[in-house]
């Protein structure tokens, strides 16, 4: 069977032809890729129109004729020949001597043209003749297919482009961080594919954090653009400091694919919220061009409340849009998580037919706890009541349009597994009021097996004991045999803070004086996004002492870049704005916020959001990681890392029954969790009113005359409904 | 101690102050450049010195010097602080002390949680404000001092090429550094429970009784 893989292209018609052909001969096998690859020549891109590779016939190139007329197809032949050529025997492994050792055809495909030639040089067919050509051709050096597919999958060689290090010693961590970054390099099969595989509509990626979600949305725009130079597309997103990253990734790899720039004005790395003319977002377009009232965020806070804020101004946007005017005719979003629904739907209605919209997603990285529903509930019914967007499944259970990345390349097992033993509250005490240990769950149990665990005992199933672990496919093994590891994770708790900030500050100085790191390697992340600049001040005292130059990743005139490679200085930051970056040694400090001690009033959704930080810096480490923080909730955490280490970085638990998940955070529900907020602060607000009446400092006056009488007569209502129930209480 | 040596260390100090009080994200480390026997400068580690950008709008200016870290310091809002002092035979001879405060603060609509949920930016980010450059320089120079129409130490408000307030002395660092803190981060320098050091240390008055009579800034 031939696996296809459907990129973008101009010629729809023939290309869905020659996918029939292929998905109706069983017997033949290999890849086909629609749209694939772009070739960068001397006169900027030549895209291939389709590419079939197998074993047994090697490279089989076609050349999709839409039309009725075959024009001068030989040429073209020729052309697509000399081009593939050129660019395969730049791979060493392709070629011996001066040959290459792959066999390349070339056939046009012209379904729709009546009179097919004969011609044994340049061949033409149709779906008809298709089989007889086919069955002709044959390969002689089938040992290099392996070679030939990893070099085709390897749709880039680009990552991130810093300055190369020099390593002192083999044995450094700058010399171990080299051979990781190294091994990193290569995107895998299925980031390749991610990339490529379009879908003429609504499309989901996936993946844990540190699968590669934003290197394959920053390639898939490049080559979105590269194939169909004269689409708008716009690639949007929630981290400010995630801009500089993408235009480096989309700028280097359309350089790489098609030896041009690309065109900015056609291709737009766009805000999401924007603010003027200048710094344009998707939301400010949008009310731009619909000539809607556009809201500041300080604006939109006094509307509708800090958490509703970018919710409100977008649905209000969409419901006094009189007629929507198409602006994109792409749309890619990353950390589709961070944002409201509305958002999704507002770039959907800014979208021209077919829709394409594509967006990355990731559910645990989820610090605001408002979790993505259904694509079906995000995007809504059309005019006849049938959904807009519904996912197609395979038979096998996968989906063009949810792509799931399942290996995880930032993260060594153990600090993963320990972000989630941690994050879900896997091996905390249980509660003496609940008997729960668990703070959070999936509502589906497949989740699991999706992000890469993989069941070694028990089952999945209420009340079950179940024990889950990290394979070497979903976390591979060069990521963690650099380092012991005691080395690779640490946690460690002082007695003080003044003890946890000089420690890390002698570490730092250690890491960037013995260890042979670059200051750009480091960060130090604060997991409480409100305390951070309060809470790392100390530490940088230090480091300043002793002559370490070190900044807050924060306001900024240039707020787009996270890490200045020029800049030889250790970067502090929260924990919202380490989303979405990655350093090779991550200090996590204070840590001790991010255990709650037993507490009745604390909802579970608070304390799965705390804990949810404490995943989120954990994973932004792609080769060691040191937790610290003091004092006796410290203590408990490392307590709780202990056990991860003795169960030997496996998640082992009781799946919680239905009773019990309802103490917990349920990750993936399609509940508001707006309104439960909403309730929330009601009651705090209520709470602070009675306070400040008892202490005098507002008077019932100053609530308003109409209001308190109200408040009264609700209270004596109240009363007498209790009385009433009171009395007809049965003896 | 030798003048520069004192001024040096001030610097130090109030620098390390500033970070551990969470005022400033960034910063350069003061240098000694020169010798302390003839002529010297007490200024930053990666200073440029350039009158390419004496004509560019405010914007382009705080930008080139913000992206070729051209500071000392940069505050929580971004704004930038330079300081420059030159000495000849162990006495000031000029000093050039820029406050550049951040004119894209506006730029916060990205990002705007940062600033709201933390009060020690209540002063940065009312809307009213006009952001306004300072710059306090002071110069003996014979053929650049003139009586009223440039005080051998003046300050300059906002760019204005012939802005020159008489301010009765040149200003020590921590003079300075005191005085945009009180008046343009008071809400942060209250919440932080550690002073700036303070210092006796002063330098002689340099004021002209013609200058006195006009409005000036004075320090005693």
């Amino acid at each position: 069977m031939v696996t296809v893989i459907t990129g973008t292209t101009n010629k729809p018609v023939s290309s869905e032809r020659l996918k029939d052909y292929f998905k109706s001969n069983m017997d033949l096998n290999g890849t086909l890729y629609i749209g694939y690859p772009i070739i960068g020549t001397v006169e900027g891109a030549y895209p291939i129109d389709a590419l079939w590779v197998s074993k047994e016939r090697g490279i089989v190139v076609f050349n999709l004729v839409e039309g009725r007329s075959l024009d001068n197809y030989e040429s073209e032949q020729d052309n697509s020949y000399n081009k593939l050529e050129a660019r395969l025997k730049g791979h060493r492994e392709l070629v011996k001597k001066r040959e290459l050792q792959v066999e390349i055809n070339i056939i046009t495909f012209a379904p729709s043209v009546a009179l097919i030639p004969q011609d044994d040089d340049y061949p033409v067919c149709n779906e008809d003749t298709l089989t007889n050509l086919i069955r002709d051709l044959a390969w002689n050096n089938p040992e290099y297919y392996s070679s030939l597919v990893s070099v085709l999958q390897s749709v880039s060689s680009i990552r991130k482009n810093r300055k190369k290090r020099e390593v002192k010693g083999n044995e450094s961590r700058g010399a171990k961080l080299q051979k990781l970054e190294d091994s990193i390099a290569n995107l895998d099969n299925a980031q390749g594919r991610a990339v490529i595989e379009t879908v003429e509509g609504v499309q989901r990626i996936r993946g844990l954090a540190g699968s590669g979600k934003t290197i394959v949305l920053a390639l898939k725009a490049a080559y979105l653009h590269a194939q169909h130079p004269e689409w708008k597309i716009a690639i949007t997103f929630n981290t400010r400091s995630l801009k500089g990253q993408f235009r480096q990734l989309i700028n280097s790899f359309y350089i790489e694919q098609t030896s041009m720039e690309p065109d900015w004005d056609n291709l737009e790395i766009i805000h999401a919220w924007g603010s003027n003319i200048n710094s344009p977002g998707i939301y400010y377009n949008f009310c731009m061009n619909n000539k809607v009232v556009y809201f500041d965020y300080s604006a939109a806070k006094s509307q509708y409340g800090r958490n509703m804020a970018f919710d409100g101004v977008c649905q209000r946007a969409i419901s006094e849009a009189v007629e929507i005017s198409s602006l994109y005719d792409v749309i890619l979003i990353d950390e589709a998580q961070d944002f409201p629904v509305s958002f999704l739907q507002l770039c959907y209605k800014i979208l021209s037919e077919p829709k394409r919209l594509v967006y990355a997603y990731d559910e645990l990285q989820n610090l605001n706890l408002q979790s993505l529903p259904s694509p079906e509930k995000v995007f809504g019914n059309n005019d006849r009541g049938y959904p807009n967007v519904q996912f197609v499944f395979e038979q096998d259970g996968s989906s063009k349009q949810d792509i799931i990345l399942e290996k995880c390349y930032r993260n060594s097992r153990q600090a993963l597994v320990t972000a989630h033993a941690l994050g879900f509250g896997i091996y905390r005490e249980p509660d003496y009021y609940s008997d729960v240990g668990l703070v959070q769950m999936f509502e589906q149990k497949n989740l699991w097996t999706e992000i890469g665990y993989s069941i070694i005992e028990g089952e999945l199933r209420e009340g079950q004991r179940v024990v889950l672990a990290r394979t070497e496919n979903s976390s591979p093994k060069f990521l963690e045999n650099h380092s012991s590891v005691e080395d690779l994770i640490l946690f460690k708790t002082f007695k003080t803070k003044k003890e946890q900030d000089e420690w890390v500050a002698n570490e730092i100085s250690k890491n960037l004086s013995e260890d042979a790191l670059r200051a750009d390697d480091i960060i130090v992340i604060n997991p409480d996004p409100i305390t951070t600049k309060e809470a790392v001040s100390k530490i940088r005292g230090i480091l300043y002492n002793k002559k370490i130059q070190s900044h807050v990743a924060g306001v900024d005139s240039s707020p787009d870049i996270f890490f200045d490679s020029d800049k030889d200085s250790v970067a502090f930051t929260g924990v919202y704005r380490a989303k979405g970056n990655e350093a090779a040694m991550v200090y996590v400090i204070n840590a001790q916020d991010c255990f709650q001690k037993n507490n009745i009033m604390l909802p579970s959704s608070e304390n799965a959001k705390i804990r949810n930080r404490l995943f989120v810096a954990i994973t932004r480490s792609k080769a060691w990681v040191r937790v610290v923080g003091f004092g006796n909730q410290m203590k408990e955490l490392e307590k709780e890392y202990e056990k991860v280490k003795e169960k030997n970085f496996t998640l082992d638990f009781i799946y919680p029954t239905k009773e019990q998940m309802e103490f917990l955070n349920i990750v993936n529900r399609d509940i508001s969790t707006a309104e439960k907020e909403n309730i929330t602060n009601r009651r705090q607000s209520f709470s602070d009113i009675l306070q400040d009446l008892e202490e005098g400092k507002i008077y019932f006056e100053d609530l308003g005359v109409e209001q308190v009488e109200k408040l009264q007569s609700l209270l004596n209502r109240r009363k007498l409904d209790e009385s009433s129930k009171e009395s007809i209480k049965p003896d | 101690m030798k003048v520069a040596k004192k001024v040096l260390n001030q610097i130090n100090q109030l620098t390390t102050d500033l970070v551990k009080m969470a005022l400033c994200d960034d910063q350069n480390f003061p240098v000694l450049n020169g010798s302390l026997q003839n002529r010297c400068c007490v200024e930053y580690s990666n200073i440029v010195v350039s009158g390419a950008l004496k004509n560019r709008p405010y914007h382009e200016f705080y930008r080139e010097i913000d992206s070729t870290r051209n500071f000392n310091l940069k505050l929580l809002d971004g704004a930038l602080v330079q300081l420059h002092y030159a000495f000849e035979n162990n006495s000031l001879v000029s000093h050039r002390l820029g406050y550049f405060p951040n004119p894209n603060t506006v730029d916060f609509q990205n990002d705007p949680e940062m600033y709201l949920e933390d009060d020690i930016y209540l002063d940065v980010v009312d809307q009213r404000i006009v952001v306004t450059p300072m710059r306090f320089d002071y110069d003996i120079r014979d053929d650049v001092m003139k009586n009223i129409e440039h005080p051998m130490s003046h300050l300059t408000i906002g760019q204005y090429e012939n802005c020159r307030i008489p301010v009765v002395r040149p200003l020590t660092p921590s003079q300075f550094i005191c005085f945009i803190i009180r008046n343009f981060y008071n809400t942060a320098l209250k919440k932080t429970y550690i002073e700036l050091q303070s210092s006796n240390f002063s330098f002689e008055s340099t004021i002209t009784s013609d200058e006195k009579k006009i409005i000036h800034i004075g320090i005693y």
